[in-house]
């Protein structure tokens, strides 16, 4: 009920923050271009890792229905488990999947090579934190849903976002 | 601070809503053990409504937001994990590094 109530008192600001009610002074400006063209490469990974990790559990769940359809036991025949892992391409899907993660942490450390100095290059702190502090399975969910900690910290990033968003168009 | 924040100083009432609530949390660890169940309500009452005071401000500075990023980290920390929790605070680092800027 606690995060509830918090989530509804934020969602209220919030629209009222993008809808222009609340005055947000900060001016954008190229102090921070780097950080905000690594900002927007961060978020064409993070969407590209989505993309992975969709397909990584579409075949993580393939091959245990395989596995079970044809009563291969772990315990007996560990090899034919995972030849079926490679079979139906989850061993491809979870190493796009590692790659993608590994992309998107070398994206993540050189942002924070970067200290911010405006609202916009702190957007891709931002980003950062919510790859670093929160998971897909938490992100994917309707935020009615989500847990505690995934939801104290994607409505702290939405506020860091909105005021990028508004000092972008003032 | 960096005139290209263009922050317009004392237009974001969080930094003082902060302060408030660190002045009734430090008290509020200053309490005696056992001081007994009303006053002990009494006093997580006081501590909880000046964070949710906070809570129903949105920053218009990035010093507002470094407050109530604060807040969010005295109250919720015992129950955000700890990546969570490093994720924040290296935020938290490079939102103080701008405020300072």
């Amino acid at each position: 009920m606690q995060t509830r109530s918090r989530r509804a008192v934020v969602a209220t600001a919030l629209a009222g923050l993008v809808a222009g009610c609340a005055p947000v002074a900060l001016a954008s400006t190229s102090a921070d271009a780097d950080l905000i063209r690594l900002g927007g490469e961060f978020d064409r990974a993070e969407a590209e890792l989505l993309s992975l990790w969709r397909e990584w559990r579409r075949c993580e769940v393939l091959w245990r229905e395989t596995v079970t359809a044809r009563g291969i036991s772990i315990e007996k025949s560990e090899d034919a488990v995972w030849a079926v892992h490679e079979e139906v391409g989850a061993t491809a899907a979870s190493n796009a999947n590692d790659a993608g993660i590994d992309r998107l942490d070398r994206i993540r450390d050189a942002i924070h090579e970067i200290k911010p100095t405006t609202i916009a290059g702190l957007a891709a702190w931002a980003k950062a934190a919510r790859f670093d502090g929160t998971s897909h399975y938490e992100r994917e969910k309707a935020p009615e849903d989500r847990d505690f900690q995934t939801a104290a910290i994607l409505d702290f990033i939405e506020v860091v976002e909105a005021m990028a968003a508004q000092a972008a168009r003032s | 601070m960096s005139p290209a924040l263009s922050i317009a100083a004392g237009s974001d009432p969080l930094p003082t809503l902060a302060a408030q609530f660190f002045a009734i949390d430090a008290l509020s660890k200053a309490l005696p053990d056992g001081i007994g169940r009303a006053a002990d309500d009494a006093a997580y009452d006081q501590w909880a409504a000046a964070a949710d005071a906070c809570y129903v401000v949105v920053p218009t500075t990035p010093a507002g937001a470094l407050a109530l990023l604060d807040v969010i980290l005295a109250r919720e920390v015992d129950f955000i994990d700890e990546t969570a929790v490093k994720a924040l605070r290296v935020l938290r680092g490079g939102l103080a590094s701008m405020v300072r800027s």
